[in-house]
């Protein structure tokens, strides 16, 4: 067990970025680690070895969201003044590179919810599509459409991006070119 | 697949993240090799993955809150149990990091609850031998909270609103921190200790300078209102009482003069606040 607990522990720092994506707010988002912490201590019998642990991790993670959004849902509608805020991941490196990224984090905070989450969670995290889907709860065919529409969504924001930036006329969408 | 000469937008993307095997794989490539346009697309994908691979990379560089590691630390630290809950043993675990008071609060609620002095709690959670073992477990976990902050709350005072909805959640009742100002004590926060068998609440009051005094609930089986008693060791107190589906234990510091009058107003206040909701005649 204690080898699991030192993977566990070697898996905080995507677990943190996983819930400042999920959170927005730094703290509330270590709260949120440390609540999937605690609850991935309590059933640590319940994980399969040979399985992905972060996988199993991020599944405890967005559970201990999704419970925390409910609540939050409800404090809302008794008192709503606590607008959502967006996501705050920033990009490092050099100016060229932080103008870049910044392009591309502008696109990906464009998109939709879905499209943000499953780009997380496949690209960005590198999990298995039928990891994804059982952190999502949708079917494997769900995440391979849902991934394809974002990665083509996140296409279309960076060159409407671009479009803007250079003020010159640009098209919305690629090219087919397959298919 | 390998076969076709032109691939759809999926198996694309399953070459893209090497969910394809060698075969296949190497058919894609092929293709790609003739359709630049197609293979300029992929490369599109590729740097957009990349890119995206680094939005939010201070935060895997950045140093893990100790707290956080402490949680797993101190897992490890544990003498292991067979499986499930763990068992009255983790009584007698160090709870170095608690704060003082709290640390003994919790102590004594261990203490009671699991049964050593456990005649009145008996009573109050006649639901099996097993619950005890479960909030020992419960508390417990509340020790990973109470040594991974600074201050042991959750929820602070200015996030009470948000608590009294967790707590409807966790309990099905409106359980809300009693106003203690006529004691003196102000309200610091409180937290649930979610557990596989059963939630504990705690509500935490200071009075400056002075004394404190927690508040802990759970749910019970027990038929309401029977159990009214009192149990004290070393330098705490502790008050115990049950409602129809919530047992309460108020603890605080022994020599504190106004302890018992506190806990009769806290009952007091919870016989009123949570009658409506027992009965179902919430006005």
């Amino acid at each position: 067990m204690d080898d699991v607990l030192q993977r566990i522990e070697q898996e905080i720092p995507r677990l943190r970025r996983y819930a400042r994506y999920l959170r927005r707010e730094p703290d509330h988002a270590d709260d949120l680690v440390q609540e999937c912490l605690s609850r991935a201590i309590a059933k640590i019998d319940t994980w399969q070895p040979g399985t992905n642990l972060r996988a199993w991790l991020f599944v405890i993670l967005r559970n201990c969201h999704i419970n925390e959004i409910r609540r939050e849902q409800r404090v809302v509608s008794l008192d709503d003044d606590s607008p959502a805020s967006e996501p705050t991941l920033t990009v490092p490196g050099s100016q060229e590179t932080r103008v870049a990224l910044a392009e591309v984090r502008n696109a990906y905070l464009s998109l939709s919810e879905e499209h943000r989450e499953v780009l997380l969670l496949v690209a960005i995290e590198g999990l298995q599509y039928e990891e994804a889907s059982a952190i999502l709860e949708v079917p494997l065919g769900t995440v391979r459409s849902r991934l394809s529409r974002a990665r083509q969504a996140l296409r279309q924001a960076l060159e409407a991006g671009r479009g803007a930036m250079t003020g010159g006329p640009r098209r919305s969408a690629t090219e087919k070119a397959h298919g | 697949m390998a076969e076709r000469d032109v691939f759809t937008d999926e198996q694309i993307q399953d070459y893209i993240d090497g969910r394809l095997n060698e075969r296949d794989r190497a058919a894609v490539a092929a293709y790609l090799l003739a359709h630049p346009r197609v293979a300029a697309e992929v490369e599109a994908v590729r740097r957009q993955n990349e890119a995206l691979r680094a939005l939010g990379h201070e935060i895997l560089d950045a140093p893990v809150p100790e707290h956080l590691r402490r949680l797993l630390r101190d897992r490890a630290a544990r003498p292991r149990t067979e499986s499930g809950p763990r068992t009255r043993g983790a009584r007698s675990r160090p709870i170095r990091a608690l704060p003082s008071f709290l640390r003994a609060a919790a102590a004594i609620l261990v203490f009671c609850v699991g049964g050593a002095v456990g005649w009145f709690l008996h009573e109050a959670i006649r639901v099996g031998p097993s619950l005890a073992d479960m909030l020992l477990a419960d508390i417990d976990r509340a020790y990973a909270f109470y040594g991974a902050r600074d201050y042991p709350v959750a929820f602070p005072p200015e996030r009470a609103k948000e608590f009294v909805t967790w707590i409807d959640r966790a309990f099905e009742r409106d359980v809300r921190p009693p106003n203690l100002a006529a004691f003196g004590y102000r309200y610091r926060g409180g937290r649930v200790f979610p557990g596989a068998g059963a939630d504990i609440g705690l509500f935490h009051f200071a009075r400056p300078h002075d004394t404190e005094l927690a508040v802990f609930f759970w749910s019970t089986a027990a038929a309401p209102g029977i159990v009214r008693a009192l149990h004290a060791r070393d330098d705490i107190a502790a008050y115990f009482w049950t409602a129809d589906g919530l047992s309460f234990a108020v603890i605080g510091d022994r020599a504190n003069p106004d302890l018992a009058r506190t806990a009769a107003a806290i009952f007091a206040f919870y016989d009123q606040s949570l009658a409506p909701q027992l009965t179902g005649s919430r006005p």
